[in-house]
């Protein structure tokens, strides 16, 4: 017992151990009927978190070079004991956390959390947003199979009609005029090192401007939540996200035993880029949308005119809460939630549409 | 009318059609009117006495000008006269009598049987043809003296065999290497038919007409025609094309064994190649046949089928023992290989990563192949030997597919253990959540949510 008061004894003269026990015993979350969305936060996290685990196991045995990525990734999956698994887990537990990631950021959009005096944590959870979108445009190509060649060969290509700086672009991307093992390696870097530092960083961010600024109440839900108690955090609030954790992982451990991830066959550069041919499905509404686009509008290339469209409607997304200055008025603010509606409208057609047709780039 | 007298009449009516006053350059006017009748002009000084006359007749007579275009000879600046003789000079074009004149070594139409001499003439002199095409053998008539068809031209006076038009045409014969050419790989089965599947034609000679009927559903016949792989033999390279025979019995294998090299050998090693001999059986023809060669199966060594090898060994015998066991040992390596082939895709089907068992299995089909080659041995102990590596590559393929599978079987296991503990703590925690809202609400008066 003496024992056990020195420890904590110890930590408290050195960490304020207390104030943190005394933050987390006082917080609470408010109650309204929109609450359920206030769970999809700390899903995305824990895919993040899963996906840290698994990220570093797989870096025990993979190599990231042309000549030993598919052999490594091959190994992985046949020899290393429950690789298969780890390897599944990875690839569904990312897919599934940009799935979260982009409900949670929707619902919040829609129940304008970004309102004073949260436009931060709104601009670090599009950021993050972004990043794992990068995240996934990155970790596609490791496995240095036919299908992650040639959509990282169409993804970076359209990097390239960027005006002026695109070629430039296209060139740090993959390490020069064409996707070859220097691509390889320096997606591995972005990876594995520049992306986690950028987003451990802006998570941090976000998740304290969370804890410090608490959950938004959607301006309809004002009244309704004031008349309410909140809910403690600690434990009823946290109970709940355990069980969504949970039901995410039975979903995830049964996608990755039942359906493991294919690792197909392993990249030819020299080889036609096979039928069939498609980006991850996060990125599938954009690509379906340039083929929509007419190859000239007036003088302007229609590629080029459809990645600047893309680029200025992600700044805006950004800067929504800069823009969307009178969100609690909801006078004001209903033409930003219709263009919220619009955007989830566009992604689901847009997306359904590409699976839909035959893809051929 | 001449083309001068046209050309004349032509320069008259453009000069009428300018007229005076236009505002355009008369002399550019002029040029562009005189424009086509230069060319036209030019190409009449080129024209042979023969074209120049057979352009404006009809039918078999306009043909060979309207043939030319293509033709080979043509293409390398031989006119009518290098087949025909007479005097193609332009100069005597209204004249039909000295064009044709027999002084000028006129000959018309050559007579069926000089056909392969009058080829022949330049066809046989490597100097002359080297100018043309250094690749192209000038034995062709030598060839042709030796093939039944110019034994019985040359030997018997039988006209109706086969000469050199026949096969390659004339006004309008193709290079060899044309796709549009009677002799093109794709199109000599067609053009030997022409006489050996006319069964009125070929009456008079005791060789039947089902050659080509046989060939077309043979293996090679349908490797050629169906799927157009020039690789396949048609008859000319079985038979030879210019000195066209059937294949002698003994040399039988020397004419498959140009293809089929190790079988070939294999053959002339084995103790049939002298027993086959002193019996006068054509080698390979014997069991394979001849036109009609269907794609050979194991089926050919079944026991309890259709069993070559009972053709000349007796039930029980030593040779019908050879044969039998041959079966046993390409059956065994056969049945491993499919049964690896059906668990490694049971396994592929369900998600499983199988790269390595397909590559073995892909190594222990190279075997198979090794293998039944070795049947022109026709020593079963040796086979045996041969295909030991591909028995040794099936049974680890098959101990890869069932490894596959019992490890699919254990993640199906270790996912509803898994399942089993989530559901149990996802339960518990469920229940717990529920007991704090109670006790929420005993405390004050309402649930959280």
């Amino acid at each position: 017992m003496n024992s056990h008061a020195e420890k904590t004894g110890f930590w408290r003269e050195r960490f304020p151990i207390d104030a943190v026990a005394y933050f987390f015993k006082k917080k609470t979350v408010p109650m309204h009927r929109h609450a359920i969305w206030y769970y999809l936060g700390g899903m995305t996290l824990f895919f993040f978190l899963i996906q840290v685990g698994t990220g570093i196991l797989l870096l025990l045995y993979y190599r990231p070079t042309a000549e030993a990525a598919f052999e490594s990734v091959q190994f992985i999956m046949t020899k290393v004991q429950f690789g298969w698994l780890i390897r599944s887990l990875h690839s569904w537990s990312a897919n599934l956390m940009i799935a979260a990631a982009m409900i949670h950021m929707f619902s919040v959009f829609l129940l304008k959390s970004y309102r004073k005096p949260r436009e931060i944590t709104w601009v670090t959870g599009v950021l993050l947003f972004f990043l794992a979108l990068g995240f996934g445009f990155s970790g596609y190509l490791l496995p240095w199979n036919t299908l992650a060649y040639f959509a990282t060969k169409v993804g970076t290509e359209i990097a390239s009609v960027i005006p002026f700086i695109g070629h430039d672009i296209l060139i740090f991307l993959r390490g020069g005029e064409e996707v070859t093992g220097a691509t390889l390696t320096r997606f591995f870097g972005f990876h594995v090192a520049v992306l986690p530092m950028i987003t451990t960083l802006l998570l941090g961010i976000h998740l304290l401007l969370v804890q410090v600024q608490g959950m938004s109440v959607p301006p309809s839900q004002l009244e309704n939540s004031a008349k309410r108690k909140p809910m403690p955090f600690f434990p009823y609030f946290l109970m709940r996200d355990l069980l969504g954790w949970l039901v995410a992982l039975g979903v995830l451990a049964a996608l990755a035993a039942i359906f493991p991830w294919e690792l197909g066959e392993k990249a030819d550069p020299y080889a036609p880029a096979p039928p069939g041919i498609r980006p991850e499905w996060y990125f599938l509404f954009m690509f379906q949308t340039l083929k929509y686009i007419p190859a000239k509008i007036l003088f302007i290339d229609g590629e080029v005119l459809g990645i600047l469209g893309f680029g200025l409607a992600g700044l805006i997304w950004l800067l929504i809460p800069f823009i969307d200055r009178r969100p609690e008025e909801r006078r004001s603010s209903r033409w930003f939630t219709a263009f919220g509606w619009a955007a989830i409208a566009f992604i689901i057609i847009m997306s359904l549409i590409a699976y839909v047709i035959p893809q051929t780039f | 009318m001449s083309y001068h007298k046209l050309f004349e009449k032509q320069k008259a009516n453009c000069k009428r059609q300018t007229g005076n006053g236009r505002t355009f350059s008369i002399e550019l006017l002029f040029a562009f009117c005189f424009l086509p009748f230069v060319v036209l002009h030019a190409q009449t000084l080129q024209e042979s006495s023969c074209v120049a006359c057979h352009k404006l007749l009809d039918g078999e007579l306009l043909a060979p000008v309207t043939a030319r275009g293509n033709d080979i000879h043509a293409q390398n600046g031989f006119g009518c006269e290098s087949c025909h003789g007479g005097n193609p000079s332009p100069k005597v074009a209204e004249d039909a009598d000295a064009a044709m004149s027999r002084a000028a070594g006129y000959i018309g139409k050559p007579a069926r049987k000089n056909i392969p001499l009058l080829c022949g003439k330049c066809h046989s002199d490597p100097a002359l043809i080297k100018k043309y095409n250094p690749a192209l053998p000038t034995d062709q008539l030598a060839a042709y003296r030796t093939s039944q068809h110019g034994e019985r031209l040359f030997g018997k006076g039988d006209e109706k065999v086969a000469v050199c038009s026949d096969c390659h045409g004339y006004h309008g014969i193709l290079a060899a290497n044309d796709s549009r050419s009677s002799v093109y790989p794709l199109n000599v089965p067609g053009t030997c038919g022409r006489c050996h599947a006319n069964s009125e034609y070929m009456a008079a000679y005791p060789i039947g007409t089902q050659q080509v009927a046989d060939y077309d559903s043979s293996v090679h016949g349908q490797a050629l025609l169906r799927k157009r792989d020039l690789a396949a033999p048609a008859c000319n390279d079985c038979h030879g094309n210019h000195g066209a025979i059937p294949p002698e019995v003994k040399n039988i294998s020397h004419v498959c064994g140009r293809c089929h090299l190790n079988n070939a050998d294999l053959f002339e090693k084995s103790p049939h190649a002298a027993v086959f001999e002193e019996a006068g059986l054509a080698q390979c023809e014997a069991c394979h046949g001849n036109h009609k060669i269907i794609k050979p199966t194991e089926a050919m060594l079944d026991p309890a089928g259709q069993f070559t090898c009972a053709q000349c060994h007796e039930p029980g015998s030593e040779g019908w023992k050879n044969g039998a066991g041959m079966y046993e040992v390409l059956l065994d390596l056969m049945t491993k290989i499919r049964r690896a082939d059906s668990l490694v895709s049971r396994a592929e089907r369900t998600g499983m990563e199988v790269s390595e068992a397909k590559f073995v299995i892909s190594s222990a089909d190279d075997e198979l192949i090794k293998a039944r080659t070795q049947i022109h041995t026709f020593q079963a102990a040796k086979l045996k030997e041969k295909a030991q590596a591909g028995i040794e590559m099936a049974t680890q393929a098959v101990e890869l597919g069932r490894a596959a599978l019992a490890e699919l079987q254990f993640r199906r296991k270790g996912l509803a253990v898994s399942m089993v503990i989530i559901f149990a703590v996802a339960a518990a925690l469920y229940m717990k959540i529920r007991r704090r809202d109670r006790e929420w609400k005993e405390e004050r008066g309402e649930t959280p949510i």
